[in-house]
């Protein structure tokens, strides 16, 4: 049940590769589940393109039109290398930070709870996590996509181009401009784990909760795994594209 | 917060991330791009070339349109000028017709005169030869047939004058 520890990853088993012992926790489980999920349905999508888009093709068109639209209207005429990275990036914390939404289904232990049939006892615990709701993940993200700023700013603008824009708007702005790649970093990791975990720590209340709240479920999941999922995703990675496009514009 | 953290999991997570990128932006983003890329110039190119090919037209229809009303123009013009022609024509034949006419008349009148003259003169000698004839049966015997021929021929002026 709700151990008020959501914070934690649970560690499944660990591997031993370059004379360590790596722990492999949930959320890479998940994080693999999700990647696998994305490739094949990436695969299955770009079958047998056709002219005339019809059935998937439609939908594979306009995933990855919504997405270099976006890329377009805030990176302008550099949209074309960038989009895969931030399409990349939207559609998996889409997946993952809708994962949650399984967690409607009964798990095995409330199964237990509810029933009492002992078959359910001895079934392997795994409930789905949101693999964002880990810190881990979310700072991958934030640190990728903040390390892109100054690649890309070099690449585009050459290495005075990017200690320029440290200038910019007025070189006042010199300290601030510094500090930014940290505080970036933290606003970016903080926003998506903190907003994630928040809303997976209420619906696990919810899930837990006394027979009245129950009726409450479906609008919170409509909410923290729809709405606030697909809304995080967006400004992750409409901020992060926005953080690289200040650089090289 | 932070004690969560784990180098680990955070590196496992890094090469996670792109490791799907690398694998999306082959499988998904780039070919999806570039098919899309490639339809919307195929469709582009095609707009172009009928919209070329509808001047194209245009142009050919006015450029065929002034050559019939060219044309037309001609063959009104033809038309006239051989009405015109044919009228002209028409006219010398009459001309002439009338002009040949007239010379025929004028010769077959001065041949007419030109009969009559001479029957005239046969009658006269007829009629001389039979006044004769009567006068010498009247004058059987005094009767000189050359000097009163002579005699009667001027009796015959004078009545043909009178």
């Amino acid at each position: 049940m709700f151990s008020g520890d959501e914070l934690k990853t649970n560690n499944l088993f660990s591997i031993h590769a370059f004379g360590q012992e790596i722990p492999i926790s949930d959320t890479i489980v998940m994080t693999w589940i999700i990647m696998a999920v994305l490739i094949i349905l990436s695969v299955v999508f770009t079958r047998n393109m056709k002219k005339i888009p019809v059935g998937k093709q439609s939908v594979t068109e306009i995933v990855v039109e919504g997405i270099n639209g976006v890329i377009k209207s805030t990176m302008g005429h550099h949209w074309k290398s960038f989009a895969p990275y931030f399409g990349t990036v939207f559609l998996f914390l889409i997946v993952a930070n809708m994962s949650s939404l399984f967690n409607l289904f009964p798990s095995a232990e409330t199964l237990y709870f509810i029933t009492g049939n002992e078959y359910f006892e001895n079934c392997a615990q795994f409930s789905i996590v949101p693999p964002t709701k880990d810190i881990n993940l979310a700072l991958a993200l934030a640190i990728i996509s903040i390390v892109l700023i100054p690649i890309s700013g070099i690449r585009y603008k050459g290495l005075g181009g990017w200690l320029k824009s440290f200038l910019k708007p007025m070189p006042m702005m010199l300290p601030f401009n510094i500090l930014d790649y940290g505080t970036r970093i933290l606003s970016l990791t903080l926003r998506l784990f903190g907003n994630i975990l928040a809303g997976f720590v209420i619906m696990e209340l919810l899930y837990q909760g006394a027979l009245f709240v129950k009726p409450l479920i479906p609008i919170a999941s409509a909410f923290f795994d729809l709405f606030d999922a697909g809304l995080q995703s967006y400004i992750f990675v409409f901020l992060s594209s926005m953080y690289i496009a200040e650089v090289i514009e | 917060m932070i004690e969560n953290i784990n180098k680990f999991q955070f590196i496992m997570e890094v090469l996670n991330l792109i490791i799907l990128f690398v694998v999306l932006r082959k499988l998904l983003f780039k070919p999806v791009t570039e098919f899309m890329e490639k339809r919307t110039n195929a469709i582009k190119a095609s707009i172009d070339d009928a919209e070329a090919q509808k001047t194209a037209a245009y142009a050919l229809k006015a450029q065929y349109e002034q050559q019939l009303s060219e044309a037309k123009g001609t063959m009104e013009n033809m038309i006239d000028e051989a009405t015109a022609k044919a009228n002209r024509r028409s006219e010398q034949i009459i001309a002439a017709a009338q002009e040949e006419a007239g010379v025929l008349l004028a010769n077959a009148r001065v041949e007419i005169e030109r009969e009559r003259q001479k029957m005239l003169r046969e009658i006269r000698v007829q009629v001389v030869e039979l006044a004769i004839g009567a006068a010498s049966k009247v004058v059987e015997s005094n009767m000189d047939t050359g000097s009163n021929k002579v005699i009667v021929d001027k009796f015959l002026d004078e009545a043909g004058a009178a």
